[in-house]
């Protein structure tokens, strides 16, 4: 088979695979299945993949059959189909998940389309925010926003919840002003009603 | 109504510039004026934790800059006093994010409302010091009695001038007067002649500032702190009230007095 379909290529922020948009979507599909193969072990673990379609539209069923063989790769999410007009195709696919592995510390931002899950702890003075859900496996103590674009069943959870400020869709809440004795397990913050509530993570 | 607006600098970094813009402004709130501090420290802001209202900023300098809010939905009201605003800094975003002009017109825009205006300066000499002083009519430069904050004082008040800020007034911060009876920290008088400006107040080294700052509680309202007295004493002299100068010791309290024409 002639490799003229697809094309890998690497940039700081992962990895792009670029589908000749000239060639049947049948082949496309072989050839992108076939250098998996190929590739073996080589992809790193939550490699982000970006797919540039160039002028090809995709149906759902195409889409699909795509990130079918993207989820047998282990370690490899891909975070959005870009066609020609630099548009996000589908951004969020359901159980799109930004890992983090590192502590997040005062003046930074993580943004993501989907969720965010953070390795590490969030410091005051730092910032993140999700569409989806947030969630922190070490202390936060920065600003998040969960369900950014308004997603109000969004949630934020950490194993230490002592944030400066958190925020559910178009909803707020900031920490009180004399810091009460936060207890030493994971909890978990939501919206009910108007207000944003915290209760112990029991699952 | 016109506003005044007040610049605290110091081109040496930790000499005191957010512990000074917090008192003042807090003791100028009590004396009943309108006060809205700006932090001008783009990066690492640091003013909205001494005053305790870290965790009200939804808004920010470069939001009300950029267009993404309206400018009274930036202001955060003081806990203690509701004539006391803050404009805080964006913590995510660097000094190149607003520029000289926009900072003029941000303070032209806030003298309509408030008395005064009273800007925290970054430390160093490059564009967060450029921002700072360009909405400014008044300036304060702090400094401690170390002879590398001194140098670094004088540099900026030579800045000052050169940018059109006249007759900038000294805040002398952390000074400990055991030490310069030991001959062991510089003195006030050499200080004075070195930066030949007017001296606006003496605050003597105060470990109840540590725990002011960490509480987010300006020392100013505080009895009984020498600190907070010596801060009490300066907002009453921006006021124009005449206040003789904290006594730290009669002999050089006498001298301090005699130099600047009070005795």
């Amino acid at each position: 088979m002639l490799n003229r379909g697809v094309t890998f290529k690497g940039d700081l922020e992962g990895l792009i695979i670029i589908l000749n948009d000239e060639l049947e979507f049948d082949y496309i599909k072989e050839e992108l299945r076939s250098k998996f193969i190929q590739a073996g072990d080589f992809f790193d673990d939550d490699l982000m993949v970006r797919v540039k379609l160039g002028r090809r539209g995709l149906t759902t069923k195409q889409k699909n059959e795509l990130l079918e063989i993207f989820r047998e790769q282990r370690g490899i999410s891909v975070i959005e189909f870009i066609n020609n007009d630099n548009r996000f195709v589908d951004s969020k696919e359901e159980g799109d998940t930004l890992l983090v592995k590192r502590t997040i510390r005062s003046g930074q931002t993580v943004r993501f389309e989907g969720n965010i899950v953070i390795l590490g702890d969030v410091n005051p003075g730092a910032e993140i925010v999700a569409e989806g859900d947030i969630v922190v496996m070490g202390h936060f103590r920065g600003i998040a926003h969960a369900g950014a674009k308004g997603d109000t069943s969004a949630t934020i959870s950490a194993f230490r919840l002592e944030p400066t400020q958190l925020r559910i869709a178009n909803y707020i809440t900031r920490a009180p002003d004399i810091p009460p004795n936060s207890p030493d397990t994971p909890e978990i913050a939501s919206l009910k009603g108007k207000h944003i509530i915290i209760d112990y993570l029991r699952k | 109504m016109a506003g005044k607006a007040y610049v605290i600098t110091s081109g040496k970094g930790g000499v005191g510039k957010t512990t000074t813009t917090a008192n003042l402004g807090t003791g100028l709130a009590k004396l009943g004026k309108k006060v809205v501090l700006i932090d001008a420290d783009i990066g690492l802001r640091n003013l909205d934790v001494v005053l305790g209202l870290e965790n009200r900023i939804v808004y920010d300098i470069v939001d009300v800059v950029e267009g993404n809010c309206r400018l009274e939905q930036a202001l955060i009201k003081d806990k203690r006093y509701s004539s006391l605003c803050l404009l805080p800094a964006a913590q995510t975003r660097d000094k190149t994010a607003v520029n000289p002009e926009q900072m003029a017109e941000l303070t032209d825009q806030l003298r309509e409302e408030f008395d005064y205006i009273i800007i925290d300066c970054p430390a160093g000499i490059e564009q967060g010091f450029k921002n700072a002083i360009a909405g400014a009519d008044e300036a304060v430069v702090v400094t401690t009695p170390e002879v590398s904050a001194v140098r670094d004082a004088d540099r900026i008040i030579g800045m000052l001038e050169a940018e059109g800020v006249h007759d900038p007034q000294l805040i002398i911060n952390r000074v400990r007067i055991d030490m310069i009876n030991r001959g062991d920290m510089m003195d006030i008088e050499d200080m004075i002649e070195i930066l030949a400006i007017k001296l606006l107040g003496i605050v003597p080294e105060d470990e109840k500032i540590v725990v002011s700052t960490n509480k987010g509680e300006p020392v100013v309202l505080s009895d009984n702190t020498r600190s907070g007295e010596a801060f009490w004493n300066i907002t009453r002299r921006i006021e124009g009230e005449e206040v003789p100068l904290i006594n730290l010791e009669e002999g050089l309290l006498n001298k301090i007095k005699r130099l600047v024409g009070l005795g």
